[in-house]
């Protein structure tokens, strides 16, 4: 198959919302509704109406702040710790502030969160903390409802085209992007006043242990996509050493559930059937405990249902077999698991960027605003640590708003047209060589040397090496060829994962400490340096297209700790370098 | 290529195929009005598939409505649930739960005076939500009904409308139900009484048979605050359910009684450790410094869980002027 | 370079008889965030053309006929 050389159709935008999973119809819609004059696009890899992570439901929400349980300061405040002081805490307070006011406008738009049988939220609350959960059992229709929204806000819709690179106008800031249609091969550029970048996590930086290279925790539709491209354009990135690595269903790759099964009496247990955890956070730390089980002479681990009456299992089942990671009744059943007789053996993901659920992300402030002018990046890309579901939804609502705003005082920039030549060239390549390596191949191997090499704990000279390694891959992706569109997708996916493996070994590397626990346990650098190290680390790429990495200082704190809570985090390293 | 909207649906295609004589073909045409919502004229479309002569047409037809708002809709989703398909029922009164047009109340109502169970609790379920004051009547009548879907759903109403003067009948449905599900729902609606006249109502349950409606009475007592109940409470500390003292103990954390810190003491050598860590948890929250020995012992659990909640609590105690 | 076919086994089954994708109906291709199915025009009915599946289901739950069955991945099982 040989692809169109030619022009490309433009199309010109003022708000192009790239990824339409959680954040990016929430983002279209404010757009639209702050004003709706605006021409505001959402496009989509996949299909708006099942896409991202939340395409199933989602078991519910883990960080509600709603007034009566939890303030807003208090919320920033366990942010804070459990992010090892490494955050700029405006960001988390304008999720935190926001985040009942969300609630509420997705309860009127008909998603479906637990309620007592008066019909009040069945906020469910988690001891002498600040975190309360508030379970969605019901929620399978999410997606329906956002989907309904885009149509009745008029915001355009298109679907299967991915974007491949992002355009700076001649004076910096974001002018459109690439696009890439994964079944047709046809391309696009869309020029835009604004981009909102919305396309979740990096999930398929590492390589599950199963070795299915689509078994993965994140959904696989993310690759890193926003992260390359961010990059590319300019951006600053943050937190990227601060890795995502959750507990997990053992080859399964789902979800342990601690939110289900959590407030019906379930678990995690060593063999012996004990708790093990002492953190409260949900946090690096937490699994650093988990790590260490699972390799100690307890481990491994295991999810504990086995003393929960018939009723509650029944229950249990019914949610965890219908919602969010539906496909999991059938895992257990094949292997013959039942949680009434038998505990469910856990283990731990792979690597990955995500600050839904750690801190890795393009740099945003609390208006979700990049370093580059006019580009925007909410959800699990973005930089707001523990932001999950809802933050996804707080920070696409405030990009939305904030780019509609952007929109009344700029005029469409310029995009130079050999760049968008170039960038054709670049992704249609795969498809015009012949007898190549496949993607698939080039990816195994790509994600084994994440495996190898950057999973933690991190050595400096094994991460060295997987730097040399990823230098050999980029070689590799001149020889990658494409029998079809859709492969021609996959073999883009790969630069993307290549990028965030480059940016992830340089970040991890620079930040000479140990911090967060398991997801950045450097061995030869044990300790935490709060002399050194209380800062951001950031990534932007460098004037010799590879990562430059450099601190960015934390703001002033506008929610002090109290000496307790300091106590609380300093304990926390304590058990860190005694790792 | 069309860079713009590329699954919008175009109505008068989708028209020309709902009169297609092919069955498989008027329902792909009335599921591709999922991408019509914003048109005005998708309604009419949807409404009429539900009297299609295919039981898989008017399926999906049921399904898409819940799309749409308006008279006609209401009435469409109505009259299938009747239908001879339990496909489409089951789907209308999905369809018809989601609506949040207050208008609609009245066309539903009329249809509780049917005798079908089924349709009278779709019926009940839908009006939940709409909250309006003329299903109060209607529902109280159904909580007399001989099935216990029926009677379940007339409490969600009434406990969605939290009107005081019901409070008797709940009490009722919560005591004396023949359902042990209904009872349980009853107890659960019994919430919204912030005054202590459900006490009797709630106490009893606390012996019902059913160990469920007993888990639900003893966590409700405890978000009403009765703090008449605090030695019944104590009492259900030795239920033969764990689940139940689990909920009892929190209940006991929230009335802050210290009389409740033996039992609660007590349960801290209990095998279950959820139940350790609750019962850890009300000692904090009681912070008597009676319960210090307890927690003493607790601070050495073999459960991490029950050790940091015992620190917490001893913390809280030393707190307590 | 050199190439060569292995198979493999795909997670997704069809069943022919139910499906309608000769009506015009695409839902499951549509869902899929992976862009894993695809409809044979010959045979009028969806299959897996690519073993990439995050077995999530959604192609599953929204045919109209029940047509699609998701098994796990055999890597997996
Ligand atoms: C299995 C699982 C369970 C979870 N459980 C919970 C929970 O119980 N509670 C909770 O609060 N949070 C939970 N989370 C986290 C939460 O779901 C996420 O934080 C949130 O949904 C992220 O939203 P997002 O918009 O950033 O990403 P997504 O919803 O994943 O959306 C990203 C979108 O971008 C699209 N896209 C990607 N690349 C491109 C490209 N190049 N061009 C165009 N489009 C592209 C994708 O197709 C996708 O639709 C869970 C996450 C997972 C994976
Ligand atoms: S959704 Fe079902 S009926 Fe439609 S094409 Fe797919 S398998 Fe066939
Ligand atoms: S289970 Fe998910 S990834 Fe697999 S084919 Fe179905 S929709 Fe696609």
């Amino acid at each position: 198959m040989t692809a169109n050389a030619g022009s490309d159709e433009v199309m010109e935008v003022d708000v192009l919302v790239i990824g339409g999973g959680t954040a990016g119809p929430m983002a279209a819609v404010k757009a639209k509704e702050a004003n709706p004059d605006l021409r505001v696009v959402v496009l989509e890899k996949a299909n708006v109406k099942r896409s991202g992570c939340i395409s199933m439901g989602m078991d519910g929400l883990n960080n509600a702040v709603i007034p009566g349980h939890a303030t807003p300061e208090q919320y920033v405040k366990e942010i804070t710790v459990a992010n090892d002081g490494i955050v700029n805490q405006k960001t988390v307070m304008a999720y935190a502030e926001r985040s009942y006011d969300m609630i509420q406008q997705l309860d009127k738009w008909g998603v479906k969160f637990e309620k007592d049988e008066t019909g009040d939220f069945n906020v469910k609350k988690v001891h002498h903390m600040g975190t309360y959960v508030l379970p969605m059992p019901e929620g399978h229709n999410i997606k329906k409802i956002l989907y309904r929204q885009l149509r009745r806000k008029r915001v355009e819709v298109i679907n299967r085209y991915m974007a491949t690179r992002l355009f700076n106008g001649p004076d910096g800031r974001i002018a459109g992007a690439m696009l890439l249609n994964p079944r047709t091969a046809e391309t696009a550029v869309i020029k835009a006043k604004t981009v909102i970048l919305c396309t979740g996590a990096a999930g398929r930086l590492g390589l599950p242990s199963s070795g299915y290279l689509f078994g993965t925790y994140e959904n696989p539709t993310n690759a890193g996509d926003g992260y390359s491209m961010a990059y590319h354009a300019g951006a600053e990135l943050s937190g990227l050493e601060c890795y995502q690595i959750n507990p997990l269903i053992k080859d399964y790759n789902g979800p342990a559930c601690a939110y289900v099964t959590g407030p019906m009496g379930g678990y995690t247990a060593n063999a012996q059937g004990d708790r093990f955890i002492e953190c409260d956070y949900w946090s690096g730390q937490m699994m650093m405990e988990f790590y260490k089980e699972l390799e100690g002479g307890k481990g491994p681990v295991f999810l504990k249902l086995d003393h929960l009456a018939e009723e509650t299992v029944e229950e249990i089942e019914e949610i965890l077999h219908t919602n969010e990671r539906p496909s999991r009744g059938r895992f257990h059943e094949n292997r013959n698991t039942n949680y009434r007789e038998k505990m469910v053996e856990m283990h731990i993901s792979e690597i990955g960027f995500c600050s839904g659920h750690s801190a890795s992300g393009i740099w945003t402030d609390e208006n979700a605003r990049t370093t580059v002018p006019g580009l925007y990046a909410a959800g699990d890309v973005g930089s707001v640590p523990h932001n999950y579901m809802l933050g996804a939804f707080v920070y696409g609502a405030i990009a939305g708003e904030d780019a509609a705003a952007y929109c009344a005082d700029h005029e469409l920039p310029e995009i130079d047209k050999a760049e968008i030549d170039k960038e054709r060239a670049r992704i249609l390549a795969p498809l015009n060589r012949e007898h190549g390596v496949p993607a698939h191949q080039v990816e195994y191997k790509l994600r084994r040397l994440v495996n190898d090499y950057l999973q933690p704990p991190k050595v400096t000279r094994k991460m060295e090496i997987g730097q040399d390694r990823f230098a050999e891959i980029r070689r590799d992706l001149e020889l990658i060829s494409a029998e079809d569109p859709h492969e021609l997708m996959r073999a883009n996916e790969v630069s993307f994962i290549l990028d965030c493996a480059e940016m992830a070994a340089a970040a991890s590397l620079y930040r000479t400490e140990s911090r967060w626990g398991l997801y950045h346990y450097r061995v030869d650098y044990p300790e935490t340096d709060n002399g050194d190290w209380f800062a951001h680390v950031q990534t932007k790429k460098g004037e010799d297209s590879k990562p430059v990495n450099f601190k960015r200082p934390i703001d002033p704190y506008i929610v002090e700790l109290g000496d307790a809570e300091k106590d609380a985090y300093q304990k926390l390293r304590v058990n860190n370098a005694n790792a | 290529m069309n860079l713009s909207f590329d699954d919008g649906a175009d109505l008068d295609d989708i028209r020309e195929r709902l009169s297609s004589p092919d069955a498989g073909i008027r329902r792909v045409a009335v599921m591709d009005l999922i991408d019509a919502v914003d048109d005005p004229d998708a309604v009419e479309l949807a409404v009429k598939g539900i009297s299609d002569s295919d039981a898989g047409v008017r399926a999906e037809a049921a399904r898409v409505l819940d799309e749409f708002e308006g008279e006609d809709v209401i009435a469409a989703l109505l009259s299938a649930l009747t239908d001879a398909d339990e496909t489409v029922r089951l789907a209308a009164a999905e369809s018809l739960a989601e609506t949040k047009d207050r208008s609609a109340g009245p066309a539903i109502l009329v249809w509780l005076e049917t005798d079908d169970a089924f349709v009278k609790a779709s019926c009940l379920r839908a009006l939940r939500e709409l909250r309006v004051p003329e299903s109060q009547a209607v529902a109280l009548e159904h909580l007399g009904h001989a099935e216990p879907t029926v009677r379940r759903e007339a409490i969600g109403v009434l406990a969605y409308l939290k009107d005081d003067n019901v409070l008797m009948a709940l009490m009722n449905a919560a005591r004396k139900d023949p359902d042990p599900t209904v009872r349980k729902v009853g107890v659960g609606s019994l919430v919204f009484s912030k005054t202590d006249r459900a006490a009797d109502a709630l106490v009893e349950a606390l012996g019902d048979e059913n160990w469920q409606v007993r888990e639900e009475a003893a966590f409700i007592i405890g978000k009403v605050a009765l703090g008449s109940a605090v030695s019944p409470l104590i009492e259900a500390m030795n239920d033969e359910y764990w689940q139940v003292r689990v909920k009892a103990a929190g209940s006991l954390g929230r009335l802050k009684d210290p009389a409740a810190v033996d039992v609660l003491g007590q349960a801290l050598s209990y095998n279950i450790s959820n139940l350790r860590k609750e019962a850890a948890a009300a000692l904090g929250e009681i912070a008597s410094p009676n319960a210090l020995p307890f927690l003493q012992v607790a601070c050495e659990d073999v459960d991490p869980d029950v050790r940091k909640i015992a620190r917490w609590a001893i913390d809280q105690i030393s707190k307590n002027p | 370079m050199p190439s060569t076919k292995i198979t493999n086994t795909v997670p997704v089954t069809v069943n022919a008889e139910a499906c309608i994708a000769d009506k015009g109906c695409s839902v499951c291709v549509d869902v899929c965030p992976l862009d894993v199915l695809l409809i044979d025009q010959a045979k009028g009915t969806a299959y897996m053309g690519y073993d990439e599946c995050w077995y999530c289901l959604p192609c599953e739950k929204d045919c109209p006929t029940n047509a699609i069955t998701v098994h796990i991945p055999y890597l997996l099982r």
